[in-house]
């Protein structure tokens, strides 16, 4: 119960932070504005393209096999290289390899969370090579020597002060509080990087069976730049990433852009079919195809969870949980943050270690309420917290006021009693806790029946 | 080819339940009908790329577009050091043809050029496209048609240069015709471009010129029919 027990006194102190809780606020109030605006703009029916991109999620899910051995032959013929990843250690190896063959000095990233499901940053720079993480958010993060604290925003936690502060400390930059000088001194930081790193990384939102291709969005461009400059583009991609047809993208490109920033649309989504053809001027010599199974493939087989692998990673299960606004990202100490991140992560990791997941919900359903492709997930979370439960056996305490609960329900009069008992006992507990409750009524409803009628 | 692709392939196949129906997105409406529907599909497509912080220009024939192209470059040259590339393309080379200067200032980028370090000097990328997105007010470009990958994100001014015939309503649309082109006429790369680079990763503060380009003009040349 060790990391459970860390993680209930690190959510504590997080709970309690309340600078901490003023900024997430801010950030999740603003987030909220242009999600809703944008959802009323673009869409007559937001119920209705939820329908659909959960069932055309769940048809690719239903021919995974299938369709993922149809991207690798289309993406094959135009001379791309595939590799099957069984787990997090031979993904981040095989791009450790190819950087060693290639004697890569440097490598330039943009964001993908999937490149820190296997841990890439650390192995490459383990072995000496340079990582320069091109998202803005991202390499706030990565100066600070943090984590990504939110799926979609990574530096979400951080003041433009703290920016500040740290860009004069890392990058020698001149003090400002403004969004876009700090914008700027990343982009002049990062502009060589482009052009001189030997081997370009990205992630992948979606794979495109019928065209062989990926697609990724972006807003900045690092992501473009990433894939246009450096002579190798190596692609790290979970194997549940698949739709079948192009025009699918159509449907998820928005849907995405909506529950991810409440953009329309996001700046750019690019399409990669391969690397650079004959004829073409630019583009990397070559192009390499990661993927991932890393528990993918157990989840699939698992009754329920198959439908976590229709996630979009578009981060609106984060921002509308009161359990990530409470206690942030960081507290978590895991890779996806968050419901998903509760619903999936046992099972990519293990369920012991990360059985602490499953009690960081209220499952007050709002994630799954939001979710754009309908992802049952407080429920889900719920499955999770059974197994936690089974797998560990409780201490007394927990077993003996279990048993006194399971006693009390049983009966209505001895239900009546708690009732009174708790009403004395509350002021006295709630001397104990950091939070306000509600007061509990003067009456019962059973109480209140049997005076009116 | 390793053991992992057998494996993994394998399980997913043991675990495949009954086969749903592929429902197709065109048949449901889930769009709200766009602001654009009143408006022509030209006029629409160059509110939505104002509304995203891009410039729109439009010219007759391509003499009114040389001009245009001559005041945009001499604007930039205002605030940043003017060295601007294009590619070789049908379009862009009938603009050229009518205009001296734009022909002596604009260098015709080769492979070997923009595979240079040296390139990430240029501060205006001249391209064509493949498409206008009317309901998005984005812009389609592909490898191609556009002059490679770099010449429209490394420079921090893009200036995409259409014709109305590359007009389409949806992204649907785009993404048809573009895989409807077939295997071989498809480049390696396309990407979908609306509004210049942004970002909102520091407080959520939105900022225009994150990584790419932070400045983007859509001229469209031509005859418009309405």
């Amino acid at each position: 119960m060790s990391e459970f027990t860390n993680f209930v006194s690190r959510a504590a102190v997080k709970a309690s932070d309340e600078v901490h809780r003023r900024k997430i606020a801010k950030a999740v109030a603003t987030y909220d504005t242009a999600v809703t605006g944008t959802k009323a703009n673009q869409f007559s029916d937001w119920q209705t393209a939820r329908h659909l991109a959960a069932a055309i999620k769940n048809y690719s899910l239903e021919n995974l096999a299938a369709l993922l051995e149809q991207f690798e032959a289309n993406f094959i013929a135009r001379g791309g290289k595939i590799f099957w990843a069984a787990t997090a250690d031979d993904a981040a190896n095989y791009v450790l390899q190819l950087a060693k063959d290639r004697r890569a000095r440097k490598v330039v990233k943009s964001k993908s969370m999937t490149t820190e499901e296997i841990n890439l940053n650390e192995k490459l720079e383990h072995a000496g090579i340079a990582v320069r993480e091109s998202d803005l958010g991202e390499l706030i993060v990565q100066l600070a020597g943090e984590k990504p604290y939110h799926i979609v925003t990574p530096a979400m936690h951080k003041s433009k002060a703290e920016i500040s502060a740290l860009f004069q400390e890392k990058l020698d930059a001149p003090p400002t509080e403004s969004a876009e000088e700090l914008t700027m001194i990343a982009r002049e930081h990062l502009r060589q990087d482009y052009v001189t790193a030997d081997i370009g990384i990205t992630g992948a939102n979606f794979i495109v069976a019928e065209a062989g291709a990926i697609s990724m969005t972006e807003n900045e461009g690092n992501g473009r730049l990433t894939m246009s400059c450096p002579p190798v583009h190596v692609v790290i991609a979970g194997i549940e990433k698949v739709i079948p047809r192009l025009t699918d993208l159509s449907l998820f490109l928005p849907l995405l852009a909506t529950s991810g920033t409440g953009q329309e649309i996001t700046c750019y989504n690019s399409i990669v079919f391969g690397p650079r053809r004959d004829d073409e001027d630019d583009g990397p010599e070559e192009m390499h195809v990661i993927l991932l199974d890393n528990g993918r493939s157990q989840l699939y087989n698992r009754p329920h969870f198959r439908d976590a692998l229709r996630c979009i990673r578009c981060g609106a299960c984060l921002n509308a949980c009161p359990v990530f606004r409470a206690i942030g990202g960081h507290t978590y100490n895991v890779t996806y943050q968050g419901p998903i991140g509760a619903v999936i992560s046992p099972h990519y990791n293990g369920l012991p270690q990360y059985q602490h997941l499953a009690f960081a919900s209220s499952l007050c359903g709002a994630c799954s309420d939001v979710c754009p492709v309908r992802i049952d997930l407080h429920h889900l979370i719920l499955e999770n917290r059974v197994a936690a439960i089974r797998q560990v056996k409780q201490g007394w305490f927990w077993r003996l006021a279990m048993r006194i609960y399971a006693w009390m329900m049983r009966s209505r009069l001895r239900l009546n009693l708690m009732r009174r008992l708790m009403k004395l006992g509350q002021p006295l507990l709630l001397s104990f806790a950091k939070k306000t409750a509600p007061k509990l009524a003067a009456k019962t409803f059973a109480e209140l029946w049997k005076e009116n009628h | 080819m390793n053991d992992a692709r057998a494996q993994i392939l394998q399980s997913l196949r043991n675990g495949a339940t009954t086969t749903s129906l592929l429902p197709n997105h065109r048949d449901v409406s889930i769009y709200r009908h766009y602001e654009g529907a009143r408006l022509n599909p030209l006029q629409a497509f160059s509110q939505k790329l104002a509304t995203l912080k891009g410039e729109f220009y439009q010219a007759q024939d391509e003499t009114a577009a040389a001009k245009i192209l001559r005041e945009l470059l001499s604007s930039a040259a205002a605030n940043i050091k003017m060295l601007a590339a294009r590619h070789r393309h049908a379009l862009l080379d009938r603009i050229f043809a009518v205009d001296q200067w734009l022909a002596e200032n604009v260098q015709t980028i080769d492979r070997q050029k923009i595979s240079s370090p040296d390139f990430a000097e240029f501060t205006v990328g001249i391209t064509a496209v493949d498409f206008l997105v009317a309901r998005t007010g984005s812009i389609v470009l592909s490898t191609a048609t556009a002059g490679g990958r770099r010449l429209s994100v490394l420079p921090p001014f893009h200036i995409a240069i259409a014709t109305a015939a590359q007009l389409v309503v949806s992204l649907d649309d785009a993404l048809k015709a573009y895989h409807e082109r077939g295997e071989s006429s498809r480049s390696s790369y396309a990407t979908i471009i609306t509004g210049p680079s942004r970002t909102s990763d520091i407080e959520k503060i939105l900022v225009l010129g994150a990584h790419g380009p932070k400045r983007l003009a859509v001229m469209v040349v031509g005859e418009i029919k309405t």
